[in-house]
């Protein structure tokens, strides 16, 4: 009897020899594991062999054996076509002492390990042809013939197939041997794009070449050989702007159409009109079986095939959360959707945790399946993670997982590892999962049946929010199938039967839900025209289209033109901002900060602020207790008590400063910095990567210019054409290097088993932090690092974002972010100093309950947000509670006076209307007041002048100029002409720069409140002009009760002058009604200030109260009226010079047609006569009358009215504000 | 003899498509994997690291290209495809002998 050789007593041995790094198997590697146990199980062989004693043959015929060079002799290492190159003979000779192991041995565990290489590849190989095979038995490819017959026959084809058909593979591939060479396939996700790339590239086995690409936001992987590629909607549609037709590509493939999103629809659109101009062009609808005659019949009746999907039966079953009626009823009133933050709690884990109990009892741990949960958020996610986290690391039976499509691809890539034996993965999802992402393997699906969506939280408004809602049935269905891939599951649903029942059909497409801004701007650059007459394949509600376009009209992005070959109706035209908005892959606000931060020389700071209002923040939240407490004491030196915006773009710049800081091996310094403040450094690299991006199209539209180094702001020097070419050819070649990179690295990657003891997911990747005293480790490849380094000017990137900030940069940028937010805007409750820090409570205009999201650096300010402040947020966050998110503070009144869209003033500008919803009173003189009015109407003119003059000049033609100079080599002057025409306006902007600052800074004293909309009505001077010859001193009030009685009266208000689009002087009435709140049928104590007399009366009684006044002769009345008569100060010069100012800021050649009257400047200056004072019911006449305070209304200002002698009316003379002259003299017209 | 090479390898007896990187003993990938023959390789799709994956060879008879697969080819010291194996099976030892797949006709 032989004992098998126990190899495993000379592994150290071993090891020194054979398996040091770069070698063929390094110890602790997939193989070097693999091998040992080979070794064992050969040497047990070898024993059992050597005790059979078995006798090799040789060849039959020896003589034919010689004539084709067979060796006669039987050995099976001739059987064999692979060797190994080792090092081992050296490495033995080295090795002073002698080796443990005899000299033969060696030999015959290196003859080992060619005999496992063998095993290896016969394995491998193996693995291949099963790819093959698989692929092969999809059955999409059994309907192959009936694809392509269908794409020859017909333009457009929509192809319909469930979860598991393998069309997202397949069909690319397909369409790649029927011959297209220039294929596209769009996805709506961006991780989707690079998955797909990744799946496909693999499965034809190119993922070395580029034949099969991916382009998203970020990144492309494109190349001359390119085929097929992959990428996000949005990107295909920025390829349009240039190449409107498609012309570079064959064939279009939109995948995932039943998914809606908004650019799908726009996608679907522009390719509908494309095809009659490309004949040759070919599009394809990928769907889920959905709603498929739809796009067939907006496809002209295009060819539908089904695929049938491969599915294994699921069994369903529902577990309602709570009592089922109570839902039920719940959720039938909401149309099964939404609006239920007031009932809805944070999230409960139990009942998941008891599904995993349960799966465990059930299911032996043998049988192989994994569970998939899906759940409405990131915070759910995190709760229900770590609630489940314990349980799992107890029983050593599951490995939580997170997916969403913030994480980074390598994080996601995390869920497609494999558990080990006895383990499975739960992965918490959100509905990334259900269509885009496909997990092999899952048998268990948890449908928690809530989805959140960005919804616009008012029809018609552009707030958006994103809301928590039950999905649609189709959805559900979706999410269960994930069951059924690879054999038969379990789907539990978290709800009742009658839920599901309750659950809307389909998903509600995004067109129908979402602000329409960015889809204007896109049909108008794309040459789509007027977008209420866009052929969409579901038009989306009129009232939001027209409140995208208001939106965009007053951030001056699009403006109405009429047009004469429509014949005179007024069509919709981009302006140069628009036309700039429209190629920036960023929301209008975000957009139109970025170009204003151009203007103003603050690009630096504000591409850092822009790109971080775009990830996530890079904020962990830290675990409550002294466990967190000392990355919270770190993160104060990054803190801005400014807003959000501040603090993260400090925190870029300083990280940026650590990666420039130190030379090759900065990833650990910048990982451990951000360890230590809790951060979470995929997000900093995200934001570099979006900040140069952002910085790239700056300078492509003209607002940035390329200063040396790729810096900005900077001053320019005009760089030799040669030199600008080789500095390109670096650029390329660093790219090229890159992608080299990344593809090794995806390599590199593999498919990993999973660890039990696998990190918290919501903690970043730990880096690798190796002991310095630790000799030098092989440091692992950091791609982030070098990409970095690839990608971003450092230099210059550090220079930008590290300046630090004085207050007037500190101001001009808070009038920049304001004026891209706005109407975004949140004021404190007035009550807020009874409650607690995080009770709080903020409006919105059409929200009166929000918090500060606990994320802000605003929760725990100093001092927090005054009455006298505005917050401007980006997103109204609805989970079970309402949040503003990302916020920065301003003082009230400049902000307002800067950004309001609808101001209305009273004559004496000392109370001012923004938007129907704050009113600002200025407790200062008038003259005071209308100076400050003054001066932001002049500001906000100039800041539109010069946005129309730089970016007009900046403009196509403009560059045009440019580049043809730098083309033609023009001799430098000539260049140097074509930049200093360009630059006309530095000064002037350096000039308003201060100016805008300087506004934030005003020491004027004021106050500021929220109006409920039933109050608006009544601010307004009534449409009927007063007239002084028969209105009695009753009639303002008169005029004010019966406000206050039809409530509902919302007739535009047509009193005052509209100033500028966003200003209209003398529109608010100069009285300020009493009756604010009083009610028409409860009496309440007033004293009449006609009279004197103390009533108790509801606002009928006041009415028929003051009708008798009316009775009273003209002479009372004016005896009244001198008794109070006063002089005020400023007037009709002070309101001229205004409405001047702003019309010549305007453009004179554009009509400028608001809602309101159309003042030809000229007019107002015409009136005179002399200046008569007419009593006004001062201010606070309230209830208690006003006689109260007789001092103080010395200083209320009197409506100047001017004797007005109308020629027309047969020289009737009339005292008039200077508005109503205007009016009258209409009346004539 | 050792070529760089790129395209698509294919099997003359089974139609197998695969593009493979490489064709010779010595592919430029993977730490000291040799090939005792003129190999069709490519790196590893399955593998996390780089090494190369042997796909077919040459018939050392007629010169075919054929797979490694065992109902094409056979190597033992030199790559035979199954037509020439089994048409000089007997120059084969027993043990290989039965492992060389008889093509129909
Ligand atoms: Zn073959
Ligand atoms: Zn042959």
């Amino acid at each position: 009897m032989v004992a098998p050789f126990d190899w495993s007593a000379y592994q150290a041995t071993l090891d020194n020899l054979f398996h040091r790094e770069g070698d063929a198997y390094p110890a602790g590697s997939n193989e070097y594991e693999e091998l040992k146990d080979f070794v064992a199980r050969l040497a047990k062989f070898r024993a059992a062999q050597a005790k059979r004693g078995v006798e090799e043959s040789t060849s039959a015929d020896a003589e034919a054996a010689d004539r084709l060079g067979i060796p006669a002799k039987f050995d099976t290492r001739y059987r064999v076509n692979v060797g190994l190159i080792t090092d081992h003979k050296r490495r033995a000779a080295q090795h002073r002492g002698g080796c443990s192991l005899p000299g033969e041995r060696v030999e015959e565990y290196k003859q080992m390990l060619v005999l496992y290489e063998d095993f290896r590849q016969k394995r491998q190989f193996a693995k291949l042809l099963k790819l093959q095979t698989d692929r092969a038995a999809l059955p999409i490819s059994s309907f192959a013939a009936e694809i392509t017959a269908a794409v020859e026959s017909s333009q457009a084809v929509v192809i319909a197939g469930d979860t598991g058909c393998g069309k997202s593979t397949q069909l690319p591939q397909l369409l790649m041997t029927s011959g297209f060479k220039q294929i596209a396939v769009t996805q709506p996700r961006r991780i989707a794009a690079v998955s797909l790339c990744r799946r496909v590239a693999f499965e034809t086995l190119n993922e070395y070449g580029d034949e099969i690409a991916y382009k998203i936001r970020f990144d492309s992987t494109r190349g001359r050989g390119t085929k097929v590629v992959f990428l996000t909607e949005g990107v295909l549609l920025r390829e349009m702007v240039g190449d409107p037709t498609l012309k570079q590509y064959e064939v279009l493939v939109v995948d995932e159409v039943h998914e809606r999103h908004l650019s799908t629809d726009l996608l679907l659109g522009l390719l509908k009109g494309i095809l009659a101009e490309r004949p040759d062009l070919r599009v394809i609808l990928m769907s889920a079986t959905i709603d498929l005659a739809r796009y067939s019949a907006y496809f002209g009746n295009a060819p539908v095939v089904q695929v049938p999907g491969r599915l294994y039966p699921i069994t369903v079953e529902y577990l309602p959360q709570q009592p089922d009626d109570e839902k039920a009823q719940s959720s039938a009133r909401e149309g099964g959707k939404r609006r239920e933050r007031r009932g809805a709690q944070r999230i409960d884990a139990r009942p998941y945790l008891k599904i995993l109990e349960r799966i465990d009892q059930q299911f032996p741990a043998e049988q192989r399946g994994d569970m998939l949960v899906f759940l409405s958020g990131m915070q759910e996610m995190t709760t229900v993670a770590d609630a489940l986290r314990p349980y799992a690391a107890h029983t050593r039976r599951w490995v939580v997982l997170l997916l969403h499509s913030a994480l980074s691809v390598e994080e996601q890539d995390k869920v497609f590892d494999i558990a080990p034996d006895g383990v499975r993965k739960c992965v918490l999802s959100t509905n990334i999962a259900e269509t885009s992402v496909t997990i092999d393997g899952i048998r268990f699906v948890v449908d928690s049946g809530r989805v959140k969506e960005m919804t616009h939280d008012v029809a018609g408004s552009l707030t958006q929010s994103l809301q928590e809602g039950w999905i649609s049935r189709a959805s559900a269905e979706q999410r269960a199938g994930r069951a059924g891939r690879t054999g038969p599951g379990h789907c539990f649903r978290l709800y009742s039967q009658t839920d599901f029942a309750s659950f809307p059909e389909f998903t509600t497409p995004e067109i129908r839900r979402v602000g329409l801004e960015q889809l204007v701007l896109q049909i108008l650059a794309l040459g789509g025209g007027d977008p209420r007459s866009f052929d969409f394949l579901d038009p989306p509600p009129p009232e939001s289209l027209e409140a995208a376009v208001r939106s965009l009209v007053s951030h001056e992005a699009v403006r109405a033109a009429p047009s004469y070959l429509e014949g005179g109706r007024e069509h919709l035209v981009l302006t140069p901002l628009g036309e700039v908005l429209s190629g920036l892959p960023v929301d209008v606000p975000l957009g139109k900060m970025l170009v204003l931060g151009s203007l103003f020389h603050l690009s630096g700071p504000v591409v850092a602020m822009a790109a971080a209002l775009s990830v996530q923040s890079p904020f962990i939240r830290l675990p409550d207790g002294e466990e967190g407490d000392e990355a919270r004491v770190a993160r104060q030196s990054l803190r801005s008590e400014h807003g959000d915006a501040f603090t993260l773009a400090a925190t870029f710049g300083r990280w940026i400063a650590i990666k420039r800081g130190r030379g090759g091996d900065d990833s650990k310094a910048s990982g451990k910095w951000c360890k230590r403040h809790g951060l979470e450094e995929q997000r900093l690299y995200e934001m570099a990567k979006l900040q140069r991006q952002f910085q790239d199209l700056l300078t492509e539209s003209g607002l940035l210019k390329k200063a040396r180094g790729g810096g900005m702001g900077g001053g320019e020097l005009r760089r030799d054409p040669l030199k600008r070419k080789r500095e390109q050819q670096q650029r390329r070649d660093a790219q090229a290097h890159l992608h080299e990179l990344q593809r090794k690295r995806d390599r590199d990657r593999g498919r990993k088993v999973l660890k039990l003891s696998e990190p918290l997911e919501t903690e970043p990747e730990p880096e690798p932090e190796p002991d310095p005293d630790d000799g030098a480790p092989p440091e692992p490849l950091d791609i982030r690092s070098l990409e970095l380094k690839l990608t971003v000017d450092l230099e210059a990137l550090a220079e930008a974002t590290g300046r630090t900030l004085g207050r007037n940069d500190v101001n001009l940028l808070k009038v920049i972010i304001a004026s891209g937010l706005y109407p975004n805007v949140a004021v404190p409750d007035p009550n807020n100093s009874q409650r607690r820090e995080s009770e709080a409570l903020f409006h919105t205009r059409h929200v009166a309950d929000a918090r500060l999201h606990p994320a802000s650096v605003l929760v725990g300010a100093e001092v927090p947000p005054t009455a006298r402040e505005v917050l401007v947020y980006t997103t109204l966050l609805e989970t079970h509670k309402l949040y503003v998110t990302n916020l920065v503070r301003l003082p009230a009144l400049p902000a307002l006076l800067l950004t309001g869209q609808r101001i209305h003033t009273t004559p004496d500008c000392r109370r001012l209307l923004v938007d129907d919803w704050l009113l600002l009173r200025i407790k200062e003189a008038p003259d005071v007041a209308q100076h400050v009015v003054k001066t932001a109407c002049e500001l906000r003119a100039s800041v539109s002048k010069l946005l129309r003059i730089r970016l007009r000049s900046h403009g196509p033609a403009a560059k045009e100029s440019a580049a043809a100079a730098a083309a033609a080599d023009a001799p430098d002057w000539v260049q140097e002409l074509v930049e200093s025409v360009r630059s006309d306006e530095e000064v002037y902007s350096d000039d308003l720069a201060d100016r805008l600052a300087q506004l934030l800074d005003t020491t004027v004293s004021y106050t500021c409140e929220r109006i409920q909309p039933q109050h608006v009505p009544g601010q307004f001077a009534r449409s009927k002009p007063p007239n002084p010859d028969r209105d009695s001193a009753a009639a303002p009030l008169l005029r004010a009760a019966r406000a206050a009685l039809s409530e509902g009266d919302q007739s535009a208000p047509e009193e005052g002058v509209q100033v500028a689009p966003f200003l209209r002087w003398g529109s608010l009435e100069p009285f300020e009604s009493p009756f604010v709140g009083h009610s028409v049928h409860m009496r309440k104590h007033w004293q009449c200030p006609v009279c004197g007399e103390k009533l108790l009366m509801n606002l009928n009684e006041i009415e028929e109260h003051l009708e008798a006044h009316e009775g009273e002769s003209k002479k009372e009345m004016f005896e009244r009226a001198a008794e109070r008569a006063d002089h005020g100060k400023g007037g009709p010069d002070g309101v001229r010079g205004l409405a001047k100012q702003a019309f010549n800021g305007g453009e004179e050649s554009e009509s400028l047609e608001g809602e309101g009257v159309r003042v030809p400047v000229q007019q107002a200056g015409e009136t005179s006569g002399e200046v008569e004072n007419r009593k006004t019911m001062g201010d606070d006449v309230g209830m208690q009358a006003g006689s109260a305070e007789p001092e103080k209304r010395e200083t209320v200002s009197a409506v100047q009215r001017k004797r007005y002698v109308c020629e027309q009316c047969d020289s009737k003379v009339y005292l008039f504000t200077p508005p109503q002259v205007l009016q009258h003299k209409r009346t004539h017209k | 003899m050792s070529k760089a090479s790129g395209g698509k390898f294919r099997c003359t007896q089974c139609a197998l498509e695969v593009p493979f990187e490489h064709f010779g003993r010595r592919p430029p990938f993977g730490e000291g994997v040799v090939f005792l023959e003129d190999a069709y390789t490519r790196r590893d799709p399955f593998s996390s690291k780089a090494t190369p994956l042997f796909l077919g060879g040459v018939c050392k008879i007629c010169s075919k290209t054929v797979c490694r697969m065992q109902s094409c080819s056979i190597f033992y010291s030199s790559r035979f495809c199954v037509e020439c194996a089994s048409q000089n099976i007997e120059a084969f030892p027993a043990e290989v002998q039965k492992d060389v797949v008889i093509p129909a006709p």
